[in-house]
């Protein structure tokens, strides 16, 4: 074999690894044959590995999942019993405290489903599926959602009327999901009394829906950070919330191929953007 | 080991090309008009050795490389074995035609196979070579000498003898063909069964006879795998063929020795191969420098996203040789007609009886092409070092601003149309100097090839050919060729000039030849002429009178010959001069000269010979009553048309044979030799100048055109277009005006020596420089220099400042 | 590790006094990351992503890309390290305008002798949507779909990673928008390291890290 073809046959070996189907074609007396066989043993090697990476992620997974699953009925009697203890005859100390019970397996009980979903999406267990739809009826279905508790805030919750036939790709389900996690957090952030605006507009590669509020907005520095799992801003340790909707809610974009954007000003809102891409 | 990406290098090689359709115009016309230069040159050049050589084939008798002369068929067939001889023929000598008819022109009488008869151009034109017994094929030379009509079946009379007997045939006409005078000898063939009859094979080397009697024996003409170093060849055939020393004479043709070309023509070969080549060099190097300077963005691009310098290079490399492909058989075509248009006049410089044989011949093409392409490459070397070593960063700069190179600031100047066009011209001062050397080339030339034809010097030219208005001999005087006739001027015709009131003055001639006892060898030949007064005042300082009177000659010292076999007498000495009866009279040498006046001579050197020179009435005390060799001429201005018309009339229809030059026809001959450089030099000037317009208007187009969004951002700020055209006028006018400077002292300067140099070696050259014909090329070339950039503007103007500013 | 690390990067110009483009500047950049660039007018960050791209030379300091010192090599290596390992996208597109749009994008691979990946280069076009324009001329397309063009291209040999040099300063703002969406997604997508130099916040707010650089040092 001449130099020119055993390089070119190096060449088309390591292509082959590149997309994982190396298999070793000769078995001879010749070098390249045990170059061949060493390859597949270390490529069979790093597979091994990833494999081995792969299923401890596995078994975290359903930790987490068993956890969650086995946390749901504890949970659930907690809230169910805490509620009954609440029609009885209790004393204001008593009372303040069952509240403070209750409160706690609310929080524990949404930190849960999150959990779990993050942990479904992230192992792909659930797949989002994105498909070329109106985008109207996802920005409904999300308003929908978060309107008695906007309401409840005496906070405006209007959506303006430039989205119609906007069409884009997502996954019903999962996004409707996504883009409430936003308006929910736009809820929270937001004084009471004050405005929440839901706004599409249209781009030649992307569909775009602003969520705007005019809440007390977010310090440059944490622009990059509010998405990251459990992260949440100092001055809003007051505030309900666990730190992880905002999380779910960028992984179920990226994952229909569109992403989040964030613009904010201390003090007088935030909008986020998310774009959903359209081919 | 290399990555295989040739194929994307071509792809982008070829498309970039198309891109580009002005330039690749531009770029293919200045290819081929420099592969027009060579192959005319080249064309030129081959014709011209091409036609010596095939004018001493002529004269050699043959075109074969080799010939073995008087072998027997033994050795014959030893030769023909040889494994080096590619080809072979023959013929067998019988003897020479000894009619007297034939005296003048040597005839000689052979069988011969056809193949050798062709390759000695002796092949019958009309009828056949001889088959049988009393058949003869021969040249029209011989059967108009014995005054025989060109008819096949014609009766033919011969004598000859073969080793001492003699005989009388008569043949008959079997074929003819049209003779060359320019041959030493004139041949006859008869049929090999005449030949067997007459003059049997010997069978003895004629090495082993005492060399005699010659007839019978083959002379074998020879021809080898090619003709390089056909001595050494002959050499080896003489081991080959198992040869001792001295036993087999074989020669070589020297038609295929050395060339006829003389120092001359090889520097002006040299001189004008570098002129075409730096010619073409400066333009086609001003077109790719522009060009890859207009693309720099687009080979700055590529090297960004992953191009090596190199590859760029092969971009650059491969569009020259794609325009290459197009411009250089395009060139071969218009320069080969160039080429054989100019043959011609340039035969016409080399005089001589030589006639005409073009040859498209592919080595010239080869040759042209060669050259063309090695300008080209040398030409886009450095344009693709440019594209090779861009600055990705350079050639992507956008919002940034420019990095100025020169942190000088010029100190502000009044701006005007002017200054803002010399700013401009000077901007790019390689370019600048390219499109003015290109301009001045052809300047150059036809300022030389003028100030070399206006130093020709007639009188020069005159006197070295005739001393007379008239000189009158038989033809065979003012011809190339051995057989000269030294008594052709009758009675009747120095009868005619004398009536016609014709000063006349004769010189008689003759070639006297002492033999051994056995009649083979000279043993002492001499040159005797006698000579009158006018032509003793040419060369000599003796007093015709005792020249006349007193028994007393003149020789020459000039001697040719194989050596110094003659001895030169000393003043004083007695010669002793024999005629053909053998009375004898002896002279005494009073005077050496250095030679004898070619113009007065019978222009044939005969080997060995001692030239004597004696009187008029010497000579023809000495002789016997004889005709002149030749009778020069002086008449009245007012009578040189009458004696003109008198001699020509003569020799047209009363004596074919006379022969005669004048003055006026010198003239004549001089002035179509002037006309002669005149259309070569200007036909050369002329392409050079085509080329150097192409740069300059090629370098002003593009330079406007690169410059369209500068220029309206310039009117966009109040520069009205007039300001804009008068400042594109100056800088056309800059370019023409540094061409005149540039030409009128360096390049005349330089014109001047080369002239000199060359110039020099023509014998009538006297130098006498002009300016002339720079200055008629002023005007010109002040006007396109103008026009170009204005005729442009115009075009440019067509579109709106607006639309040009949004150009990126 | 750090796909990309500056070390005290320097460039100074001898222009009478000596302008500091570029005066020691230290950044690293992670596996994956999208970071833009953010900086005025003549700050300095358009010669830091040159020196970051291998274009130009720095006075000082070094850049080592996958941990390779980039300026030891020879021009002509540097190329050569250029095509493989780095993408370009510049503000003026700068596509090749005698080839047409897959040529364009095929063009560092096959100046690399490679034969492209077909799969994954039609993946590229597909997310780029130019899936239609695949056989059109540069001159043919919008602002927008040249610069998409570009993109495809710095991303098709799937380089360590991609320099972007003011992508959308061509561009109308909604048209920029897409762009870095496009850029932004196909990052995530083809998990590529981006950087980006713009000095427009809006798109800088696209980006997973902003570095600010003012008279050549970050702040």
């Amino acid at each position: 074999m001449t130099g020119k073809k055993l390089l070119q046959r190096l060449d088309e070996m390591l292509d082959a690894a590149l997309d994982g189907t190396f298999q070793a074609q000769t078995y001879d007396e010749s070098m390249l044959s045990k170059i061949e066989v060493k390859m597949a043993r270390f490529l069979d090697g790093a597979q091994l590995r990833r494999e081995q990476i792969e299923v401890e992620q596995g078994h975290i997974r359903a930790l987490i999942s068993d956890i969650s699953h086995q946390t749901k009925t504890p949970i659930a009697n907690i809230a169910l019993y805490s509620g009954l203890l609440g029609e009885q005859d209790l004393t204001d100390v008593q009372r303040n405290l069952m509240k403070q019970i209750a409160g706690g397996a609310e929080k524990l009980n949404f930190l849960i489903q999150s959990l779990v979903k993050t942990s479904r999406l992230e192992s792909g267990i659930i797949k989002v599926e994105p498909q070329l739809a109106n985008i109207s009826s996802l920005i409904e279905a999300a308003v929908a959602e978060n309107a008695v508790k906007a309401e409840m805030k005496h906070i405006a919750l209007t959506v303006s009327d430039s989205d119609a036939g906007i069409c884009a790709k997502f996954d019903p389900r999962w996004c409707v999901e996504a883009l409430s996690n936003i308006i929910d957090n736009a809820i929270k952030y937001t004084a009471r009394g004050g405005k929440v605006t839901v706004n599409a507009s249209d781009y030649e590669m992307f569909a775009r829906i602003d969520v705007a509020d005019n809440g007390r907005g977010i310090k440059d520095t944490d622009l990059t950070k509010i998405f990251g799992r459990f992260w949440r801003a100092a001055e809003s340790a007051d505030s309900p919330g666990v730190g992880i909707g905002l999380y779910l809610a960028r992984e179920i974009i990226v994952s229909c191929g569109g992403f989040i954007k964030v613009e904010s000003k201390p003090g007088d809102g935030s909008i986020f953007s998310v774009f959903l891409s359209k081919v | 080991m290399r990555v295989s990406n040739n194929a994307t290098i071509r792809r982008l090689t070829l498309r970039s090309l198309k891109a580009n359709k002005l330039r690749n115009i531009v770029a293919v016309i200045a290819i081929a008009l420099t592969a027009v230069l060579f192959t005319a040159i080249f064309t030129l050049g081959g014709n011209m050795l091409e036609t010596v050589q095939n004018s001493t084939m002529r004269q050699v008798g043959t075109s074969a490389h080799a010939g073995a002369k008087l072998v027997t068929q033994e050795q014959y067939d030893r030769i023909a074995a040889a494994p080096s001889v590619r080809d072979i023929s023959y013929n067998i000598i019988i003897g020479l035609a000894e009619n007297d008819a034939l005296k003048k022109s040597q005839t000689e009488l052979r069988y011969s196979e056809n193949t050798s008869a062709k390759w000695g151009f002796s092949y019958p034109e009309v009828g056949s070579m001889p088959q049988k017994e009393t058949e003869i094929a021969c040249s029209t030379i011989t059967l108009d000498l014995l005054g025989i009509p060109h008819e096949i079946g014609a009766s033919v009379p011969l004598e000859h003898s073969v080793n001492g007997k003699k005989y009388t045939e008569t043949f008959t006409l079997c074929g003819y063909w049209t003779g060359d005078p320019v041959m030493a000898a004139q041949q006859a063939w008869v049929s090999r069964e005449y030949c067997d009859k007459v003059a049997p094979m010997p069978t003895i080397s004629l090495s082993q006879t005492d060399g005699v009697n010659l007839a019978g024996y083959i002379c074998a003409d020879i021809w080898f795998s090619n003709s390089l170093n056909i001595e050494g060849k002959v050499a080896k055939l003489q081991k080959e063929a198992g040869f001792a020393p001295g036993e087999v004479n074989i020669g070589v043709n020297w038609a295929y020795v050395g060339n006829e070309i003389d120092p001359t023509t090889a520097i002006i070969a040299v001189f004008v191969l570098l002129l075409v080549l730096l010619s073409g060099y400066l333009i086609i190097y001003s077109i790719f420098t522009i060009s890859v300077t207009a693309d720099i963005h687009f080979f700055g691009l590529l090297k960004t996203i992953g191009t090596t310098g190199l590859q760029l290079r092969k971009i650059v490399a491969g569009q020259a040789l794609l325009l290459s492909a197009i411009g250089i058989p395009l060139g071969l075509l218009i320069g080969c007609g160039v080429g054989f248009g100019l043959t011609p006049f340039i035969l016409n410089i080399m005089g001589g009886n030589l006639t005409i044989s073009p040859t498209v011949n592919p080595i010239i093409f080869m040759f042209s092409a060669v050259f063309s392409l090695l300008t080209v490459f040398i030409s886009c070397r450095k344009p693709a070092r440019i594209a090779a070593k861009v600055s990705p960063v350079e050639a992507v700069r956008y919002a940034d601003a420019p990095i100025s190179k020169s942190g000088k600031s010029k100190r502000t100047k009044v701006v005007s149309p002017l200054t803002m066009a010399d700013a401009n011209v000077t901007r790019g001062k390689r370019k600048l100097i390219t499109v003015v050397l290109s301009l001045s080339l052809s300047m150059i030339l036809l300022n030389s090839v003028f100030s070399a034809v206006n130093g020709f010097d007639m009188e020069k030219y005159l006197s070295n050919s005739i001393v007379s208005d008239f000189a009158i001999a038989d033809s065979s005087i003012f011809t190339n060729g051995s057989a000269k006739k030294l008594d052709g001027v009758t009675p009747k015709m120095l009868q005619l000039l004398t009536s016609s009131g014709a000063e006349i003055s004769n010189v008689y001639c003759r070639d006297v030849y002492k033999w051994n006892e056995s009649g083979t060898i000279p043993t002492e030949t001499k040159q005797i002429y006698g000579i009158g007064s006018s032509e003793l005042a040419l060369f000599s300082e003796v007093d015709y009178e005792k020249l006349r009177s007193e028994n007393v000659c003149i020789v020459s010292k000039q001697v040719f010959g194989v050596g110094p076999t003659v001895a030169i007498p000393k003043v004083g000495d007695i010669i002793t001069l024999t005629n053909e009866s053998g009375a004898t009279e002896a002279f005494e040498v009073v005077e050496l000269v250095e030679e004898y006046p070619y113009q007065i001579s019978e222009r044939y050197y005969l080997g060995d010979s001692l030239t004597v020179i004696i009187s008029n009435e010497a000579f023809l005390n000495l002789f016997g009553e004889t005709q002149p060799m030749q009778t020069n001429v002086n008449v009245e201005d007012k009578l040189v048309p009458e004696v003109e018309k008198l001699l020509s009339d003569y020799a047209k229809n009363i004596d074919t044979a006379l022969g005669y030059i004048s003055r006026s026809t010198l003239m004549a001959e001089f002035d179509g030799l002037r006309k002669t450089y005149v259309a070569i030099g200007g036909a050369l000037s002329f392409i050079l100048a085509l080329i150097g317009i192409l740069n300059f208007t090629n370098s002003q187009v593009t330079s406007i055109f690169a410059r369209r969004r500068e220029l309206a951002i310039l009117q966009s700020i109040g520069m009205t277009g007039k300001q804009t055209k008068k400042m594109l006028f100056c800088e056309g006018l800059l370019h023409a005006i540094l061409t005149i400077l540039f030409t009128l002292t360096v390049g005349l300067g330089i014109g001047y020596l080369i002239m000199q140099v060359i110039a020099g070696q023509v014998w009538f050259f006297d130098s006498r420089f002009t300016l002339a014909p720079s200055l008629y090329c002023i005007p010109p070339l002040l006007l396109i220099c103008a026009a170009v950039p204005f005729v442009c503007y115009n075009r440019l103007a067509r579109e709106s400042v607006v639309e040009r500013l949004r150009i990126e | 590790m750090s796909v990309l690390k500056t070390t005290n990067l320097k460039k100074h110009y001898a222009l009478g006094t000596v302008v500091k483009a570029l005066d020691g500047v230290d950044i690293a950049v992670e596996q994956g990351e999208f970071v833009s660039i953010v900086g005025s007018s003549g700050s300095g960050k358009s010669t830091l992503l040159h020196m970051l791209g291998g274009l130009d030379r720095p006075t000082e300091g070094n850049v080592e890309i996958n941990g390779q010192i980039i300026f030891n090599m020879k021009d002509d290596e540097l190329t050569i390290f250029r095509r493989r390992n780095i993408g370009f996208v510049f503000q003026s597109y700068n596509l090749v305008p005698v080839l047409n749009v897959e040529e364009n994008i095929l063009l560092p691979i096959q100046l690399d002798g490679n034969k492209p990946d077909e799969a994954y280069i039609d993946r590229i076009i597909d997310t780029l949507g130019l899936t239609e324009k695949r056989k059109n001329m540069p001159n043919q397309l919008s602002g927008g779909q040249q610069q998409r063009v570009a993109i495809a291209r710095a991303l098709a040999s799937k380089p360590a990673i991609v320099l972007a040099d003011e992508p959308t300063g061509n561009l109308d703002s909604k048209t920029g928008m897409d762009v870095i969406g496009l850029l932004k997604v196909s990052g995530e997508k083809f998990g590529q390291t981006i950087i980006m130099i713009t000095h427009n916040p809006e798109i800088a707010q696209m980006a997973d890290r902003t570095i600010h650089i003012e008279d050549g040092r970050i702040v």
